[in-house]
């Protein structure tokens, strides 16, 4: 159901192809940009609108990240971990999702990351962290199934879930639960045996010394039923016994239709099972399905445009990424860490809610605050120029201008003509710090909350 | 921060602005200033500054680096040129001939504490360059945002303007500028008519007179008068143990001092801030005999000699002393975290008392050396890699304390590697060590998981192999083994250093050494502060590392004389 019409799945998910009713435009591109990735410069979006959203959608899932870039981030983890400072490493997140040229796999490492929930506040070990976050850029277009195991023996997550040893005298359930529950199945799709089953599956997996390993006299070698199937299963048997379920690429597509499509309303199972099947098909390949959802008719429809609430990280990222900007990174993971979104340190085990849970009259104000700093902070710079040099290397060097080109590059929904009137008639200057408040002012208006 | 602290610095960055001759009875400016002056700073012979900084064969290296190449091809900067021209224009001279213009004959800047408000003149030329000058600051004023706030206006014949907030005056070759225009009609008064003014002050004179030869800049704080205005800054508690222990004996001096000047003498190898204020013996009180020692006669150890030294700091403080007088010093809650440390300790030092037994078995003379770590042979090799540390102590009665602190530093050893365990890091493994029969080693290191013992992206402990060391009176406390190594073996430095109570010295090379090691580091804090890319971090941090070079290092001392207490910064330059 969207806007109080059931969709057809079939329509839902046949490939888009534009037409007069929904062009492939700057605007679609715009969308596109925003929702696999980081948002687009006015620039990139006239480059995007001469190919197919086909091509252009292929292009994202295929992107890799350059060798050079590659070297670039390893020196800046590497340097962030000297420290042992999990803020350092936010930063660095940061400047990645700043500078990535593969922004579809960045935006999947973020959504794996409230996915597999894990906080440095209680794992506190940076090195853990950020070879958990590694992991899942790794496989974040990759194979769920090999996603899932490594998870399933990754040292961050096992410490945070309490999970560091598992002896099968006690086996210990917060994994088995977690797996089954938020991980790959969601609740009603197992049983309380289930769980103690599939945690005697995990004895004997321990973290000693940061390292995962199986203690063999831990494991407990007895048979055991995990979801209808029984044998003498030991954890890896576990972890493919519970991804092979067809419910869990129900609950994984539900979760990226919501990531990418829409925040509400959560998906039926009739739209769901079609995105479902094909990626069981797919032997739980998460590329193909998630280029499914991007060149749907669904992802493309009006109807599902601004119906998303910018996380604090996509709002900050978006805003600098389509203004070319660049800025102090460590301030800027601060800021999204105050407006609740904290990389490295999500809430819960369940991640970030999202959604609507993003705005309140606080966090309202405080990303009003947000846009109001990185445009007054020195270290702020636009293509490497000030924001005045930027917007008139666009063509955009009057607040009505400004107001046209944000619109194209910023916004989901079109702006109020009465809006952008008022703001660019209060604002007439076209000084750097006049133009500063024009971006502002637009920035503080309800409709920029929206991706 | 604490007021009285806010004072000092506030007071050390005043005298830190301002060539007298010595000659002159008295100041020519100075009788241009109100008597209620507690703040007088002049550079005599400005042309002489500018020609340093602007002639300086520093200023030619700098500008034939590349990054300072790029740096003019920005657009900041091209519209610095663009201004530049535009001023040279107006004023039909290049602006190198309109400073030696402006600045031709003197500058002074004083602060009258009845007005509260300052007053600049600044001599030029002759009168014509001055009305000039003052013409077209009115013109560029007008270009501006505010060209509505400018006002002209006349004094005693005397052609005044005001932009802003700032007003000022011609008077033949001089232009006097202030913020307030009562005080700026006590100057032209004064300049017109003579009259009552800062060279009465008996303080003013006194300090007039220590003036030196080849001094660029003087200046002058009334600080006897600062302590009236602000209800005796220099008299409570610094409440920061830290902070105490650095200038605790300074305040002591100011409170009872009567002035404090500064001056600034430099040639093309060194530029020297000399700070001097008067100063007894008798005015140091009994709590903080801990600074100066006993008629503030106290004066730091020599420094053992050792290579790559980056940092030398020798000191006179008694340690002991400021521990057990902690509750003079200090107010309740300082001294509840002495009292909570001093538990701990006894307890970490195996029941003896830390303030008396431990602190009081060292002399009060200090020395702490910092050197650059070499790691291309070590591994693992740690990414953050820092310099090596130590303390060196003396001990009074060595014989018996060499046992003593052994034991102590074996205990230690063991207590770490009991938490260390527990949190699961990197255990000590403790060796001994003869050198001859006059010193022996108390050594320690890391011992790395077997999966990174060839790691050349190490964690940072692997900077770190606590030692001591003990040769006969010499006690050290080290970072590292090697460190420890080398103090115990050295020579120390000849007495000459032993005038100050506190002498301390970078060396530049070593500095720059040191943060080349560290380039990955700092590139990748560059771009993660500036968000700059890799090429632009590159070329910063390859800038400072080039601009380093132009530098041999720094020297301070803390010297306390006859009658006078001195301190002094100097930066030398490389050939």
């Amino acid at each position: 159901m969207v806007n109080g019409k059931s969709l057809d799945p079939t329509w839902a998910w046949e490939p888009y192809e534009p037409s007069a009713e929904t062009p492939w435009d700057t605007g679609a591109a715009a969308h596109l940009m925003r929702r696999a990735g980081f948002g687009a410069t006015g620039a990139e979006l006239e480059e995007l609108v001469q190919r197919s959203p086909a091509d252009v959608v292929t292009e994202l899932v295929e992107a890799q990240e350059s060798d050079v870039f590659q070297r670039q981030m390893r020196s800046l983890i590497t340097a962030s971990l000297a420290t042992g400072n999990t803020e350092r490493l936010a930063a660095q997140w940061i400047y990645r999702m700043l500078n990535t040229p593969a922004p579809l796999l960045e935006k999947m490492t973020l959504f794996w990351h409230g996915h597999f929930a894990t906080s440095a506040d209680k794992v506190e070990d940076a090195k853990l962290m950020q070879q958990q976050n590694d992991l899942l850029r790794s496989h974040a277009l990759g194979d769920f199934s090999q996603l899932a195991l490594e998870i399933s023996r990754d040292p961050a997550m096992l410490l945070y879930l309490d999970s560091a040893t598992n002896r099968k005298a006690h086996p210990n359930e917060n994994y088995a639960r977690e797996i089954m529950e938020l991980f790959c199945l969601g609740e009603g799709h197992y049983s309380e045996t289930d769980i103690r089953e599939l945690a005697r599956c995990f004895t004997g997996w321990e973290i000693k010394r940061e390292k995962f390993r199986i203690n063999r006299y831990q494991h407990d070698t007895g048979e055991k039923s995990v979801l209808g199937t029984t044998g003498k299963l030991g954890g890896e048997d576990g972890v493919s016994i519970v991804v092979s379920q067809d419910q869990t690429a129900r609950f994984l597509v539900t979760k990226l239709i919501r990531f990418f499509v829409m925040d509400e309303p959560q998906a039926d199972d009739p739209l769901v099972e079609p995105l479902a099947a094909q990626m069981r098909q797919d032997e739980m390949q998460i590329g193909p399905t998630v280029q499914r959802i991007l060149t749907s008719n669904l992802f493309f429809s009006a109807s599902v445009r601004g119906r998303k609430v910018r996380s604090p990280v996509e709002l900050a990222v978006g805003f600098l990424r389509s203004l070319e900007g660049s800025t102090d990174a460590y301030r800027l993971a601060s800021a999204v860490q105050d407006l609740g979104q904290g990389l490295y340190r999500p809430p819960s085990v369940k991640g970030w809610d999202g959604g609507r849970t993003w705005i309140n009259s606080s966090t309202l104000l405080g990303r009003s605050n947000l846009i109001r700093r990185l445009l007054d902070d020195g270290k702020t710079r636009f293509g490497k120029a000030s924001l005045k040099e930027h917007l008139a290397s666009q063509g955009a060097d009057s607040a009505k201008d400004v107001g046209r080109y944000l619109q194209k590059i910023l916004f989901a929904v079109p702006l109020p003509d009465s809006a952008l009137q008022q703001i660019t008639q209060s604002k007439s200057g076209r000084s750097d710090k006049q133009l500063r408040d024009v971006v502002h002012l637009l920035c503080t208006i309800p409709e920029f909350q929206l991706s | 921060m604490s007021r009285q602290l806010f004072a000092i610095l506030l007071l050390s960055f005043a005298l830190a602005v301002p060539r007298a001759t010595g000659e002159s009875p008295e100041s020519a400016d100075a009788a241009l200033y109100p008597e209620t002056t507690i703040y007088y700073a002049e550079l005599t012979d400005p042309p002489a500054l500018v020609s340093l900084i602007f002639d300086h064969p520093l200023r030619e290296k700098i500008e034939q680096l590349p990054q300072y190449q790029m740096a003019t091809q920005t657009p900041d900067y091209k519209r610095f040129l663009f201004g530049r021209a535009m001023v040279e224009t107006q004023l039909q001279m290049s602006w190198r001939e309109a400073l030696d213009t402006l600045l031709a004959k003197k500058v002074s800047v004083a602060f009258d504490a009845e007005t509260r408000s300052a007053v600049a003149i600044v001599r030029g030329k002759d009168e014509a360059s001055m009305k000039l000058f003052a013409e077209k600051m009115v013109a560029f004023a007008e270009l501006g945002e505010n060209a509505d706030e400018i006002r002209q206006t006349e004094y005693r014949g005397l052609q005044a303007y005001k932009i802003q907030d700032v007003l000022y005056a011609i008077s033949d070759d001089r232009m006097v500028i202030t913020n307030k225009p009562e005080l700026g009609r006590t100057v032209i008064d004064c300049l017109l008519d003579g009259g009552p003014s800062l060279n009465d002050n008996e303080r003013f004179q006194s300090a007039w007179k220590t003036r030196k030869e080849g001094e660029l800049a003087w200046s002058f704080v009334d600080v006897e008068a600062v302590r009236q205005y602000a209800s005796d800054p220099f008299e409570t508690q610094i409440n920061n143990p830290v902070l105490e222990l650095l200038v605790g004996g300074i305040q002591s001096a100011l409170a009872n001092s009567p002035y404090a000047t500064s001056s600034l003498s430099g040639d093309q190898k060194s530029l020297t801030l000399n700070l001097m204020t008067p100063f007894e013996a008798d005015w140091i009180p009994e709590s903080r005999d801990y600074f100066f020692g006993p008629a503030a006669n106290g004066r730091g150890a020599a420094v053992p000699e050792i290579d790559d030294t980056l940092f030398s700091l020798s000191t006179y403080r008694d340690f002991s002393e400021l521990w057990l007088r902690a509750g003079d010093l200090f107010n309740a809650d300082i001294n509840d975290g002495f009292a909570q440390a001093d538990a701990n300790l006894s307890t970490l030092f195996a029941g003896r008392d830390f303030g008396e037994d431990i602190l009081g078995s060292f002399q009060s003379e200090v020395v702490v050396v910092a050197t650059r770590q070499d790691f291309s042979e070590t591994l693992p090799r740690p990414t953050l890699r820092l310099p090596a540390f130590a303390a060196v102590f003396k001990l009074k009665e060595p014989e018996e304390m060499t046992r003593e602190l052994r034991r102590i530093f074996q205990s230690l050893v063991g207590f770490l590697n009991v938490i260390g365990a527990m949190n699961g890091q990197n255990q000590l493994e403790m060796d001994m060590d003869k050198i001859g029969d006059h010193a022996e080693l108390v050594t320690t290191q890391f011992v790395p998981e077997s999966d990174e013992e060839e790691s050349t992206e190490a964690g940072v402990i692997f900077n770190f192999s606590p030692s001591v060391g003990f040769s006969g009176e010499r006690f050290v406390v080290a970072s590292t083994a090697e460190l420890a190594r080398l103090l115990v073996e050295a020579k120390s430095s000849e007495a000459a250093s032993l005038v100050d109570n506190t002498r301390g010295s970078l060396n530049a090379r070593v500095l720059q050494q040191v943060l080349a090691d560290n380039r990955e580091q700092l590139i990748a804090q560059n771009m993660l502060e500036d968000g700059n890319s890799r090429e632009e971090a590159e070329a910063v941090i390859e800038l400072v590392l080039q601009v380093m070079g132009y530098f041999d290092g720094m020297t301070m001392r803390l010297t306390p004389a006859e009658d006078m207490l001195e301190a002094s910064f100097q930066v030398q330059v490389a050939p």
